[in-house]
């Protein structure tokens, strides 16, 4: 009991109204815009329902429980308390049995056709793939310290696989149901033991709480792995580092010369991930039986957008928090606003020119505007350039940030499209970004200097 | 010669909230240059709060202070180069060697000492090639301290910085300290709850309670103004309880008793004389100090 309430306390807590905005999102993507486009919003077709399961059951078992549970695990009581592993185990299963029911409801009220019984176990295996991604907890060994990103690659690999196949994996629950559900049962229950063996957790309790998610320490061996990185490049000015260029420089430095590539190279990767969304799309919908997949492809443009604005909201050229550097309030609200400009600039520059690249080399008939929705991210980004400044690398757990994430994406498709729609001349669209742009950008140094001014840097 | 060039901080009437917690009430201290000043208190008396405000990276809710003659909240680089601060707690660059951390802070500061660099690496005994994730809170915090000197700070704040020393390095950075003090003539604010090892180079004590200061005074003062009497009865009982209104506690049985004294350095013999004893008077030193300087007031 004592467990559950724990977990209880973690999961009502006000960061996750910012996870629980971001889960609802998805989830009603899922539903109403995976779908043929003909279709109207309240007859969302099977496909999309089949979807809306796995992806709310993972996104639950991610959001929620994972992250809760990786962060009581990873507590240095967790071991010594009794029963903790059991009893966390127990809250666990009953709340995938609590949201598995549910998503069955509405599933069922929806008209979804399939058994109820295999659906709910596909839930349980979701909700399950959902804790292991959050959690890590595939061992890598310190000579494979790769195995736990490509394991949770796999995962999420899988989930795509699951959306777009999923009218064809439908259709073995009402072939097989039963052998379908002990399949997916003996699923989740391994990834269960994954998370929750005797071995994770004395592990984990030595190491302390990872910020979130995939690519955190998750046991000894990672944590040493991460240990063993060798910064990449010599910091090679020999000072003394004076004048904005210099600190924008020893900015970038302390964020991304342990990075192989810096961070030009994790840009390109993800840019071609992103290009490749959007790319294949429209080849993959062409496909016989996957016509369901075309509501994708009115938001296909902004998928680059939504995925910029939270990739470039992670990351800046800006200094560590809470040292002390020769340099004045001022001058360091002067170098918050030009190291976030310039990082958003960056990754910008790279993703239109690996989309360029990647739209040329695969000969895509249709063309796909991905300068749009980029040069948006200076409208949008701003803000949660932001919130990471004034509430550190976790503030996507403020709720404002999750819903404004979504605001912002939605502003972008909503943007775009007037744009397109209205037929407006290129001068007049480029002209009206740009006023937004330097308005949002105006408002955002009008903070970071009042922020710097008035605040505590600790 | 202007006043605030003889003063490394001054803080006045300065209060600090947090939501309904106030960390700092009313502080005011002036610390002079040079002095190695001892910044003491209970856990979570305001003592780290307060020398962020000396720092600039906290701003007071009202009052003010001043450091190295201009207001924290708008030092410069000027006098931000002259301020070095070991943290309470540790943050570096984690993937980076000692060797490159050193380098790339050394980078910020025109007046980086290389060969005091070195010299700090062989006496704490830190390799250079190791790297700062691994290292363990002991050789963290000394090249916390190296980061915090090495420049040749003006004014030196040390946050907790030998809770992990053992008790050798503990030994060799005071000692360094001391020099560093001869040589460069400058002023350094330690805040430790490791009170004997502190108290051998400090001359002077601030102490904080509750977010008020308690007493700030040399040394010297306080060592003066308390002490313990060691009391043996001639003939006769002790009293259970000593009267005198400096007597702060006591300690013992009808025979013999330990008294813990304030202000009552010219009162010992009429004390004597009172009660028919035998007093052997000793100085306290600041861990026994401690307990009276944070008392209740009353």
């Amino acid at each position: 009991m004592m467990a559950f309430v724990s977990m209880c306390r973690l999961l009502g807590r006000r960061a996750n109204l910012s996870r629980l905005a971001m889960l609802g999102f998805v989830a009603s993507w899922s539903l109403f815009v995976y779908q043929d486009p003909e279709l109207t919003l309240d007859h969302p077709r099977p496909g999309g329902l089949n979807l809306f399961v796995l992806a709310t059951s993972a996104l639950a078992g991610h959001f929620f429980a994972g992250l809760g549970v990786v962060e009581l695990q990873h507590a240095s009581f967790s071991w010594t308390l009794p029963n903790l592993r059991r009893r966390l185990l127990a809250s666990v299963l009953l709340l995938g049995v609590v949201t598995a029911f549910l998503l069955v409801g509405v599933y069922v009220r929806l008209g979804g056709p399939a058994p109820w019984l295999p659906v709910f176990t596909s839930g349980l295996l979701w909700y399950s793939v959902g804790i292991v991604i959050a959690a890590g907890d595939v061992r890598g060994g310190s000579d494979r310290p790769w195995r736990p990103y490509l394991a949770a690659t796999l995962a999420i690999a899988a989930l795509f696989a699951a959306g777009v196949f999923i009218n064809r994996i439908a259709e073995l629950y009402g072939v097989q149901p039963f052998l379908f559900a002990a399949l997916t049962l003996a699923g989740a229950s391994l990834c269960l033991f994954l998370v929750f063996n005797v071995g994770a957790a004395r592990q984990k309790s030595l190491v302390p709480t990872p910020l979130g998610g995939l690519g955190d320490p998750g046991s000894l061996e990672r944590a040493a792995a991460a240990h063993r990185r060798t910064p990449k490049r010599t910091w090679r000015l020999k000072g003394p580092v004076k004048g904005l260029f210099d600190w924008v420089r020893a900015g970038e430095y302390e964020n991304f010369a342990s990075v192989r590539g810096g961070w030009a190279a994790g840009a390109v990767r993800f840019s071609a991930v992103a290009a490749l969304i959007v790319i294949a799309l429209p080849y993959v919908t062409e496909a016989p039986g996957l016509s369901y997949l075309k509501g994708l492809m009115s938001i296909a443009p902004c998928v680059p957008a939504f995925l910029a604005m939270g990739y470039c909201a992670n990351n800046s050229f800006f200094l560590q928090k809470g040292w002390l550097y020769p340099l004045s309030r001022a001058q360091l609200a002067r170098l918050a606003y030009w190291s976030s400009l310039s990082y958003n600039a960056a990754i910008c520059g790279i993703m239109l020119l690996t989309f360029a690249l990647l739209a040329s080399a695969s000969a895509i008939e249709e063309r796909v505007d991905f300068i749009r929705p980029l040069v948006l991210i200076f409208v949008f980004n701003p803000f949660f350039q932001w919130l990471r400044l004034r509430h550190g690398p976790l503030f996507f757990q403020v709720p404002i940030a999750g819903l404004l994430y979504f605001a912002g994406g939605v502003g972008c498709v909503g943007l775009f499209r007037l744009a397109e729609n209205t037929g407006m001349p290129l001068p007049y669209e480029a002209a009206a970004a740009a006023g937004l742009a330097l308005l949002s950008q105006g408002l955002f140094r009008y903070k970071i200097e009042a922020c710097f001014r008035t605040r505590d840097l600790v | 010669m202007n006043h605030n060039m003889q003063t490394a901080f001054e803080v006045k009437n300065l209060t600090r909230l947090f939501g309904d917690v106030t960390a700092l009430d009313n502080v005011s201290a002036s610390v002079p240059k040079p002095s190695v000043v001892g910044l003491i208190g209970r856990n979570g008396s305001g003592k780290t709060t307060l020398l962020r405000h000396v720092i600039g990276l906290c701003l007071p809710t009202s009052g003010s202070c001043v450091t190295l003659g201009r207001p924290s909240d708008q030092l410069g680089p000027g006098e931000l180069s002259r301020i070095g601060v070991v943290h309470q707690e540790n943050r570096f660059l984690e993937w980076m060697k000692v060797e490159q951390q050193l380098r790339y802070v050394g980078s910020f500061y025109e007046t980086w000492d290389r060969d005091l660099e070195r010299r700090m690496l062989d006496e704490l005994e830190l390799d250079p090639s190791a790297r700062v994730g691994a290292l363990s809170p002991g050789k963290a915090q000394k090249l916390s301290i190296m980061l915090a000197v090495c420049h040749r700070p003006d004014l030196l704040i040390l946050d907790e910085p030998i809770s992990w020393l053992d008790p050798i390095a503990r030994k060799r950075f005071l000692k360094f300290l001391l020099e560093l003090l001869q040589q460069d003539a400058n002023t350094i604010v330690i805040s430790s709850h490791v009170l004997h090892d502190v108290e051998k180079i400090i001359n002077r004590v601030i102490c904080l309670d509750r977010g008020r200061i308690r007493a700030d005074a040399p040394l010297d003062d306080l060592q003066e103004r308390f002490a313990e009497w060691r009391v043996n009865v001639k003939a006769g009982r002790l009293p259970p309880r000593f009267d005198e209104d400096f007597v702060r506690s006591q300690q013992g049985d009808s025979y013999q008793a330990r008294l813990l004294v304030e202000g009552a350095s010219d009162r010992l013999e009429a004390f004597r004389t009172r009660h028919g004893v035998d007093v052997v008077s000793r100085p306290l030193n600041l861990e026994r100090m401690f307990p009276l300087l944070v008392q209740e007031d009353g």
